[in-house]
């Protein structure tokens, strides 16, 4: 019935909320709210994904060699097809 | 009339190497897959000569393109397949991984916390971890990482992620575990935390 740390822990980590039902949601979400360590975890990670979100998901990061190797391979394809197989 | 990456009609006439429709992929994914790879690790000119081979093996594999997955999914294939060609001589995906043993030690026998993760304060923490992010990704096993990313940077579905990566729902659940998990003990270990 009720969910120790560890499970909640892993289900947290795992993306398990995302297809969880309504009853096994309100168990991770009732754990998190009576629990400071898994809250504290939780946190944590959702920091780390964020993180990860802000870093990676910059449109204009390696803008110039992105524009650079589209015109390449783009060139590569008016020639008929790739010369060089890598 | 301008040609979506979402035409019901891409499919054939990618799998005809349309000029037209090809470019139109070229553009819309070009950016994401070179930052996919770059998230995956690989240096800059690494990166570069691994997009450029994606969409070389792409063109010349088009024929094959049977549309019944969406074109990203199978070029985030093609480039997942050549990222781990190339690491997979270095590191092979465990069973067992040795992080499953440090997250297991931080619990007893009835699954309460017996070394809870340090608290931090949440401002400075997510100032902080941007510092050492990188470095403590360095170690993580590829498959991992390519899961993270693509959940994260790509913010593709659940089941597309399966199909890239050629895994199970429940395998997809551990990688991203594992990984967080990584993250995490890597970050703590660090001292990324309130003092």
């Amino acid at each position: 019935m009720m969910l120790n740390c560890k499970e909640v822990s892993r289900k947290v980590a795992s993306d398990h909320l995302a297809t969880a039902g309504p009853w096994e949601r309100f168990r991770i979400r009732f754990h998190l709210f009576m629990c400071r360590h898994c809250r504290c975890y939780d946190e944590q990670l959702r920091e780390i994904d964020s993180t990860a979100q802000e870093l990676w998901n910059d449109p204009s990061q390696d803008r110039a060699s992105i524009d650079r190797l589209q015109r390449e391979v783009l060139e590569t394809l008016k020639e008929g097809g790739p010369q060089d197989q890598a | 009339m301008a040609i979506s990456v979402d035409d019901p009609g891409l499919a054939e006439r990618i799998r005809s190497k349309d000029p037209a429709a090809l470019q139109v992929v070229v553009e819309t994914y070009l950016g994401q897959l070179f930052r996919a790879a770059r998230g995956a690790g690989l240096a800059p000119e690494r990166a570069e000569e691994v997009t450029q081979s994606t969409f070389a093996t792409f063109i010349e594999k088009a024929e094959q393109f049977e549309g019944r997955s969406h074109v990203r999914t199978w070029l985030f294939g093609i480039l997942y397949n050549k990222i781990s060609e190339e690491r997979r001589r270095v590191s092979r995906e465990r069973e067992m991984d040795e992080i499953d043993d440090v997250v297991e030690e931080r619990f007893d026998s009835s699954g309460k916390w017996v070394k809870p993760p340090r608290p931090v304060d949440v401002q400075l923490y997510s100032s902080e971890i941007r510092l050492f992010f990188e470095e403590c990704l360095e170690k993580v096993p590829t498959q991992q990482r390519m899961a993270f990313v693509l959940r994260e940077a790509e913010d593709l579905s659940s089941d597309e992620i399966c199909k890239i990566l050629d895994v199970t729902h429940t395998n997809l659940g551990v990688l991203l575990y594992r990984v967080r998990n990584r993250l995490r003990e890597c970050l703590e270990a660090r001292g990324v935390e309130k003092p």
